[in-house]
């Protein structure tokens, strides 16, 4: 991998809520373009370490943070938090559109960026649905209330809000666990095909899912990176006795 | 397995007398309330009409004088309770005004009455003698020429045969009907609009500190439980306040001098601070923290999210503390008997006193013979003004909810 396709560059990274420490001494590349997936037990700060990419850990009370990230040469603790944001948008665990109306969940976070014009504004949304493989099926609904929508569609819903930022990289915080297996089936395949335009990096607990969709993984353990490297790799020969645990079944 | 069979017996028979003590209680509160509304409605609805609640509660006097001449009669008939002068072509009736008192009320003027021609003993202006209007009392002569006084105690019966008695009227005084309250009516709803464009604004702003930008530290808890004692307050300390802070300031900035509308809106705000904040503060935190998040995640500012996701969504809650605000400040009597007045009033300025309907109910059965009629009729009045605001408010707020999903 060449020094310039690193999106986001982490070293000695630490944190802890309070007295807890959760993140120890964490050292991860992040390459362009590539699906990387953090997989672990709960409660072993892989969301933690995806919230510190962009910076949404900022709204939790006493989160101290030392070490660096660097988000494509940036410190990433150095930028306005909101710019950052919309480089770097997110899915959350639960579908979590706003009680608004389809395009409006789309349009929101443009017009957050001061965009008023009723055609770009209509061309970014139609353009983001489309590449959240939403569009046809809600074509003629785009005024319904966004609640109305499945809980799958109501994901792609999301996804599609975070494209329309034109962001560089996409964080997906276990984007399907809260989906049944058609919904999750079509989630992946759209990460998939996101990829092309998109970096992302995919917090999970399915490890089928991570084998599935991602090329780089990382497993962590008690706050700690164990390993990573090529999904492939990583699945097929474990250099470390506890992610072969892990990846067969034995713990966690 | 007797012994279990005793059990589910035991356990059936406290099922029954618990949910049966459920119910004699809850139909105890309901039955008190029927109660309530059928004796305020029994009581008040006789009095209630359109007219007290647009009229004024003084009577309006006037003097007028008047001649008729011998040939000028007309043929009409006693009858209903209704004396008619056939000398005069008007007719009498014994009546009670808006508050219970006897008067005696002109019910007829026929076309040719010599009485349309009355004019304005000091002006010698024409003036309006009107059906509904009451007489007071009457100086004339009589066919003798001598002078006689008649008042309106000897019955509208012995003023329609003086009348019959004498071709001119040298006075006579007659008013219009009193005992509305139009004043006290008006009074409420000023109060009530003020007092929520000042308070609304307040609470919803220092609510949004409270859930949104303060942080969970010592401060913010004792502000809070400050909010929750002063709820607290009996609301004559609260009138009290009123009369010793916002009276003098706004007799200062103002041409007013003693209670007005404006003090008592200013007392009934830092009254209702308290509810407001609170239940704002509820509807704001009840917003789910994941619409913050994503908010915050596309790039949003804290102040865009505010506005554009959080406030929006929390405007059902919003209204329902405004729902709850209004009700006592249509209810509230104690602060403002001190902070507005007691006096009823007809003319109602923001500056002057005046009185509220409740402080009228009030006003009206404190005096030597209390009105109960007249305070039934006043309070199915506020009931009435409680349920068309609570109608709209649950409209509105439906029309706003979000989170309901028409299909």
């Amino acid at each position: 991998m060449s020094e310039n396709s690193i999106v986001f560059h982490i070293e000695n990274l630490n944190l802890s809520y309070g007295e807890k420490h959760v993140l120890k001494d964490v050292n991860l590349d992040i390459y362009k373009n590539k699906i990387t997936a953090f997989i672990g037990p709960s409660g072993c700060g892989k969301s933690t370490l995806l919230r510190c990419l962009n910076r949404m850990n900022d709204l939790i009370d006493n989160c101290k943070i030392t070490g660096t990230i660097n988000y494509i040469d940036n410190d990433v603790f150095s930028l306005n938090p909101m710019s950052l944001r919309t480089n770097v948008g997110m899915v959350f665990q639960n579908p979590n559109p706003f009680p608004m109306s389809i395009f409006d969940n789309v349009a929101y976070g443009p017009r957050c960026q001061g965009i008023k014009n009723k055609k770009i504004l209509s061309e970014i949304v139609i353009d983001s649905l489309k590449k959240a493989a939403l569009y046809d099926e809600i074509s003629d609904r785009l005024k319904d209330s966004a609640l109305s929508l499945s809980g799958g569609q109501q994901q792609r819903l999301c996804i599609a809000r975070a494209i329309a930022m034109h962001p560089n990289v996409i964080l997906m915080d276990e984007p399907t666990s809260a989906l049944d297996p058609i919904a999750t089936l079509k989630i992946e395949e759209l990460i998939d095909k996101l990829k092309e335009e998109y970096t992302i990096v995919i917090v999970t607990h399915n490890m089928q899912q991570a084998t599935r969709i991602s090329d780089y993984t990382a497993f962590f353990m008690l706050g700690e990176i164990v390993e990573y490297g090529e999904t492939s790799e990583l699945f097929k020969n474990p250099k470390n006795k506890k992610t072969e645990d892990y990846i067969t079944g034995r713990f966690g | 397995m007797d012994n279990n069979e005793k059990k589910l017996k035991i356990r059936k028979i406290k099922d029954i007398l618990l949910n049966g003590i459920t119910y004699i209680f809850s139909s105890f509160g309901i039955v008190i309330l029927i109660v309530l509304l059928t004796f305020i409605f029994s009581n008040g609805a006789k009095s209630l009409s359109w007219k007290t609640i647009t009229s004024n509660y003084y009577e309006e006097a006037y003097f007028a004088k008047c001649e008729t001449n011998e040939e000028l009669t007309f043929s009409l008939e006693d009858g209903n309770d209704i004396y008619y002068s056939k000398v005069w072509g008007i007719g009498l009736k014994d009546s009670k005004d808006l508050e219970n008192n006897p008067v005696v009320k002109i019910v007829y003027i026929d076309n040719l009455s010599p009485l349309k021609n009355a004019l304005d003993q000091n002006t010698n202006e024409r003036i309006l003698v009107l059906k509904g209007q009451i007489i007071k009392r009457i100086q004339m002569v009589n066919t003798n020429g001598e002078r006689s006084i008649i008042s309106a105690k000897y019955g509208s019966q012995a003023i329609v045969d003086a009348l019959d008695n004498s071709y001119q009227i040298n006075e006579l005084y007659y008013a219009t009907m009193g005992g509305g309250i139009r004043g006290s009516l008006l009074t409420t709803l000023y109060l009530i609009f003020l007092t929520l464009i000042i308070s609304l604004p307040l609470g919803i702003i220092a609510s949004l500190y409270l859930s949104q930008f303060a942080k969970d530290n010592k401060l913010t808890k004792i502000i809070r439980s400050f909010i929750d004692m002063t709820s607290g307050i009996p609301s004559i300390i609260f009138g009290l306040v009123g009369v010793i802070v916002f009276i003098p300031i706004v007799n200062g900035v103002t041409s007013s001098s003693g209670g007005n509308i404006i003090s008592g809106a200013l007392t009934m705000t830092i009254m209702l601070l308290p509810t407001i904040i609170r239940t704002c503060e509820e509807s704001l935190r009840a917003i789910p923290k994941s619409y913050t998040h994503a908010s915050l995640a596309l790039g949003a500012s804290q102040t865009q999210t505010i506005m554009k996701v959080i406030l929006p969504n929390s405007i059902p809650g919003i209204l329902t503390s405004t729902l709850l605000a209004l009700g006592r400040i249509i209810g509230e009597s104690a602060a403002l008997i001190f902070a507005i007045g007691s006096s009823i009033k007809d003319s109602i300025s923001l500056t002057g006193s005046s009185t509220t309907l409740a402080v009228h109910i009030w006003s009206v059965l404190s005096g030597e013979n209390p009105n109960y009629e007249q305070a039934c009729a006043i309070s199915i009045l506020i009931i009435i003004i409680v349920l068309v605001l609570n109608v709209l408010v649950k409209l509105v707020s439906k029309k706003l909810n979000r989170f309901e999903v028409k299909s």
